[in-house]
């Protein structure tokens, strides 16, 4: 985790996979979105991440971006973590899995989740969901 | 039967096949770079190759299983109905017949022949032939073949020409072309006495099923001729019992008419009459008139057939060289059994003559001159015409008998007209009758006693007249108690002036011995004076003993009969069990209630699960309790002969047995055992000749056992042990039917695991694989053109590739899910809203081919409405990818067939080759390369799976370079409705 820069904001991302991470990283840079991005590669860490906040201790994130499929701890425990703790009420969490299943998508909605996206697996498309994720930010 | 269906099989099968292609990297038709290069997919090779081992394992013992499982159910279906048929047929002949029909029917031999071989005969016959030339040799001696004839296993014969065992028969053999034969033992009447034999003119190999259902079939043969052969003896002594009553009959009735007149002519007369029809089919009588033969009578049934006869005596009077004039001028009998229709026509050369014989029927002759005094007064002649009623050696002394008799009265009668009203006629009368005659006084004396008299009682004239008659020939009964006097009817009839008419009684000569005789007693008067009794008495022994050995005759036909009745009824009781517990139960009750034992048990060898065998008992009219502290009986002198298979022991005190009581530690019988005397011990022995068993019966009253009791037990053990046999054909069936019902379910779990494996491999495939697609194509999008030309060429190749590995995976999960889904309780689905689906997903295909997709009004069907679109699309895409010059014109339609709806998608493209129309189903399966049409090879495997899945079939008929059609059905039927 890296100190914010004044004036941009801060995104956790939680993936397990170095790859989307980078590719996650490119395509806020293509859109140029000003951000901090916050890793968490594992569900233990994220719930650790989401505890020091709410202690207010750690970093207010503008965006939670969320892998389903996760060592230790799912994404699903994660986001069920978050909306349980009062202060992480309205912070905006997209899901970002490569499971297709309808099931997941209803269920992470039911949850709490504010968008669900699947990965891509053609470059373009991966690159257009920066632009996605900007609008969130606003 | 709940089994794999033919359809899962063929899957099955097909499915191996593709993933064994695959593994074996046919590389024209597969491509697979991802799966070939990465390590991580070893080890998942290895995990599919066992999986498709154990499924290749399991596939071929579920076969194994069904073609066990099938054979063994056609064999006992076989072996039910082919004992009721033969059981029930009580004749030898019906049995044969029958036997030959079932043989023809369940095995595909050239010939077949049932050989026997008679208790008395040294000789094997053939009884029954099919296919065999007349000229086939059916009578060989018994040494040379009776090696092989009497093991009791079935004798297999695959080149007679080269084996040792018949060498002895091949000229044989050679002339009628036989190459192989199958010979199987009948065990009848508890030895082997038969065989069937199965030839085959083409050198035939024997299947194991063959030579057992062939066995089988040997056994029930035997069964039934068993049966067939105690109901034909038994016919036969029904018909000897009457025949020689009927006889009996006319000889007492004719001796009777003799006797009754002097009148010699109407008595001859009455007498031919009394011959027809039950003694002779003809009867003519000729009496000599200086020295010529006349007739006196004729007869037959038929008044036509007299008038025949009358008209050939005219035409061809009678010759000296005639067998009835050599008869009558020797004096010598003579007995023709049987004359064969072509020595007549050898002997009569003159047409009209010979017709005019055999218009007459004459088939067994007897000729019977009438011989009295030395001198021959006549002939007797008595003609048979049925073939069935030939004269023997029996017929001709009867004939004889009358013939003397007729001759003594034609004598009589002659002496009579000439002495009549002498003295001598009197003297003549009497001396030459058969019956004894006394006179006696009215105070008993003898005064007159004929010859007949004398040599009956054994005194002479001299020692008996003047003697009290009561005290010579009627003084003691038989039991040895004296006989008063004034009990004796003949002494009775002159006190009481009443005439004694056919009284029975039994008198005694003078050594002592007693014998029967019938007498008559008239008392005579002078005037009203009583002056003596006449006597006329006939000694009844021989009558007797006829009528003793008539009566043991029926009795014994009726009890052969009932026997025979009661195996018959007992047959298909048995056969239709086969729980071999109840069978057993019923065998020991039926054979306990039938012999009148009071306790029956059958022990029988029984075969559990893993082939071990043991010991079951049932018994009969004792309660189990009663049994159940003593042990199991074992191979002692008593038992062992019966468990040994080694034959019947009856005994009418087992107690009296020397085998009896020589075993510790009991010596005998344990206490509380029921107090057995009398014992019938029968040996069930199995087809194979393997004892089973034995059935014990007992009785505590000795004697109580008959030869009829022992016939029967023999006859119901022979048939439980064939029921027992296929109780147990049965039950191995039941338990292959198991193995087969677990191995289906093993394969399903093997089925299930190779799908679940797929899902998952394909499934986690997609993560590293989407990484592969999306960093080629950073590398692309950030490097072209800063390397050099090849990095580039080689970047673009890493993208195609993940591109296409993608597609594959996709397609791939695709199919796997495609296996995976209930077909059960499906809504209807509109066929025309899923192509309109399919076509929209097409839509750019459709545009840049410039396609015509025309579709008529199509049907609902009970399908997923994503596995329609999904059929549909793949289709379609299909006839747009593999397009001719022309833009595509594509048409689907359906149309009913039978219970299903047949869908057809025909198009205009390049079509294919008719020698990959099964092919282009498999999985991977292509007969392009990616350059020329794109594709992963899994689209028409996806449909094929969603549509067999559904029940249905897919095909494809095509010209190549004019298009194809694609054809598949669904299943039109309700929810919940087979």
């Amino acid at each position: 985790m890296r100190e914010r820069a004044p004036g941009s904001v801060a995104i956790l991302v939680v993936e397990d996979n170095p790859g989307d991470v980078l590719l996650i990283r490119e395509s806020l840079e293509e859109h140029e979105v000003e951000c901090e991005l916050f890793v968490a590669n594992d569900g233990e860490k994220a719930v650790q991440f989401v505890d020091e906040f709410g202690a207010e201790r750690g970093v207010r994130p503008a965006l939670v971006i969320l892998d389903l499929n996760l060592p230790k701890r799912s994404g699903r425990e994660v986001l069920r973590h978050m909306r349980a703790n009062p202060v992480w009420t309205g912070i905006p969490v997209v899901i970002f899995s490569s499971s297709g299943e309808m099931r997941d998508q209803e269920e992470t909605e039911r949850l709490g989740a504010s968008k669900y996206i699947r990965k891509p697996s053609n470059l373009d498309a991966f690159l257009a969901v920066g632009g996605v994720l900007k609008t969130m930010l606003r | 039967m709940d089994s794999v269906s033919q359809a899962e099989l063929e899957f099955l099968h097909r499915r191996v096949a593709e993933l064994e292609a695959k593994l074996a990297g046919d590389r024209v038709h597969c491509i697979t770079p991802v799966s070939e290069e990465s390590n991580g997919n070893d080890s998942q090779k290895h995990k599919r190759a066992q999986l498709l081992k154990c499924e290749q394992e399991l596939r071929e013992k579920a076969e194994r299983a069904l073609d066990t499982q099938q054979s063994i159910e056609r064999q006992l279906m076989l072996l039910v109905e082919a004992s009721s048929t033969l059981l029930a047929s009580p004749e030898s002949a019906n049995v044969l017949r029958t036997f030959l029909a079932l043989a023809q029917r369940f095995i595909e031999a050239d010939a077949y022949a049932v050989w026997r071989k008679a208790e008395e005969q040294r000789e094997w016959h053939v009884i029954a032939k099919d296919g065999l030339s007349n000229s086939y040799k059916l009578e060989i001696p018994d040494a040379s073949e009776s090696a092989a004839k009497l093991t009791s296993e079935p004798m297999v014969i695959e080149d007679v020409e080269h084996s040792a065992l018949v060498s002895y028969r091949r000229s044989e053999y050679e002339a009628e072309g036989i190459r192989s034969m199958l010979t199987v033992p009948l065990r009848i009447h508890g030895r082997i006495a038969g065989t069937v034999v199965f030839y085959y003119r083409a050198p035939h190999r024997f299947t194991e099923v063959e030579t057992r259902v062939a066995s089988a079939l040997g056994n029930l043969a035997a069964a039934a001729l068993s049966t067939a052969e105690v109901y034909q003896r038994e016919t036969e002594l029904r018909a000897g019992a009457q025949a020689s009553e009927r006889r009996a009959c006319f000889v007492a009735q004719a001796g009777e008419l003799l006797a009754s007149s002097l009148e010699y002519e109407t008595t001859l007369r009455s007498v031919a009459k009394l011959a027809i029809p039950d003694f002779a089919d003809w009867c003519v009588v000729e009496v000599s008139n200086e020295g010529r033969l006349e007739r006196v009578t004729i007869e037959h049934a038929d008044p036509a057939m007299i008038e025949l006869a009358h008209e050939f005596r005219r035409k061809y009077p009678p010759r000296e060289a005639d067998l009835s004039q050599q008869a009558f001028l020797t004096g010598r009998p003579v007995l023709i059994e049987d004359i064969p229709e072509e020595l007549i026509a050898e002997q009569v050369r003159d047409e009209e003559k010979l017709r005019m014989i055999r218009a007459l029927r004459v088939r067994s002759l007897i000729l019977a001159p009438m011989v009295a005094r030395g001198r021959t007064l006549g002939l007797l002649t008595f003609v048979n015409s049925g073939s069935e009623k030939r004269y023997t050696k029996n017929d001709l002394a009867l004939a004889e008998d009358l013939a003397r008799r007729a001759a003594i009265a034609i004598d009589n009668a002659r002496l009579y007209a000439d002495v009549r009203g002498s003295e001598e006629l009197t003297r003549t009368i009497t001396e030459n009758t058969s019956a004894a005659l006394f006179m006696m006084d009215s105070r008993g004396r003898c005064t007159y006693i004929n010859r007949a008299g004398e040599v009956m009682t054994g005194f002479t004239a001299e020692e008996a007249i003047g003697s009290v008659l009561y005290k010579l020939i009627h003084h003691t009964r038989p039991d040895g108690t004296p006989y008063p006097s004034e009990e004796c009817p003949v002494d009775r009839a002159l006190p009481l002036r009443k005439t004694v008419q056919g009284h029975v009684d039994v008198f005694v000569r003078k050594d002592g011995t007693f014998y029967p005789v019938r007498c008559f007693a008239s008392p005579i008067f002078k005037g009203r004076q009583p002056i003596g009794t006449v006597i006329e008495v006939r000694e009844i022994t021989e009558e007797r003993r006829a009528a003793r050995e008539r009566e043991e005759l029926l009795r014994r036909e009726q009890n052969a009969r009932e026997t025979a009745e009661m195996l018959n009824r007992i047959g298909p009781l048995l056969s239709a069990e086969l729980d071999p517990q109840r069978l057993a139960e019923k065998v020991t009750d039926i054979a306990t209630r039938l012999i009148g034992a009071e306790f029956g048990a059958l022990f029988h060898n029984v075969l559990n699960e893993k082939g071990e065998s043991y010991t079951l008992y049932t018994l009969s009219g004792v309660p189990y309790e009663a049994f159940e502290n003593f042990p199991m009986p074992r191979n002692t002198g008593v038992f062992g002969p019966t468990f040994r298979g080694e034959g019947i022991l009856r005994s009418d005190d087992i107690t009296a047995d020397p085998r009896y009581g020589k075993n510790a530690p009991y010596h005998g019988m344990p206490e509380g055992h029921l107090p057995v005397r009398s014992y019938l011990a029968v040996p069930v022995v199995s087809r194979s000749g393997e004892a089973l068993g034995g059935l014990f019966f007992g009785h505590s009253r000795p004697a109580v056992f008959t030869a009829q009791s022992e016939q029967l037990v023999a006859g119901i053990a022979a048939q439980a042990a064939i029921a027992l046999d296929n109780a147990r054909l049965f039950s191995q069936s039941e338990q292959s039917r198991q193995a087969l019902r677990r191995s289906n379910e093993e394969l399903q779990r093997a089925n299930d695991d190779l799908n679940q494996f797929a899902y998952s491999a394909s499934h986690d495939l997609q993560e590293p694989l989407r990484m592969v697609a999306l960093y080629s194509q950073m590398l692309q999008k950030k490097y072209r053109d800063k390397l050099d030309a090849q990095a580039d060429e080689f970047i673009t190749y890493t993208v195609q590739g993940a591109r296409r590995l993608e597609m594959l995976v996709k397609d791939l999960l695709a199919y796997t899910q495609a296996a995976n889904f209930a077909t059960e309780d499906l809504p209807p689905v509109d066929a025309n809203v899923a192509v309109e689906s399919a076509l929209s997903n097409l839509q750019r295909s459709i545009d840049e081919s410039g396609a015509v997709v025309t579709f008529e009004s199509l049907p609902e069907v009970r399908v997923e409405e994503i596995h329609l679109v999904q059929l549909f699309q793949n289709l379609v895409g299909n006839a747009l990818k593999y397009r001719g010059g022309e833009p595509p014109r594509v048409s689907i339609s359906a149309a009913r067939r039978n219970a299903s709806w047949l869908f057809s998608v025909q198009d205009n493209g390049i079509g294919i080759d008719p020698q990959y129309k099964e092919q282009i189903f498999g999985l991977f399966k292509r007969l392009h390369t990616a350059a020329d049409y794109s594709g992963t090879g899994i689209g028409l495997a996806i449909c094929q799976k969603i549509v067999e899945r559904y029940g249905g079939k897919i095909w494809v008929e095509s010209i190549p370079g004019e298009g194809a059609i694609f054809h598949f059905t669904v299943l039109d039927k309700e929810p919940g409705v087979a």
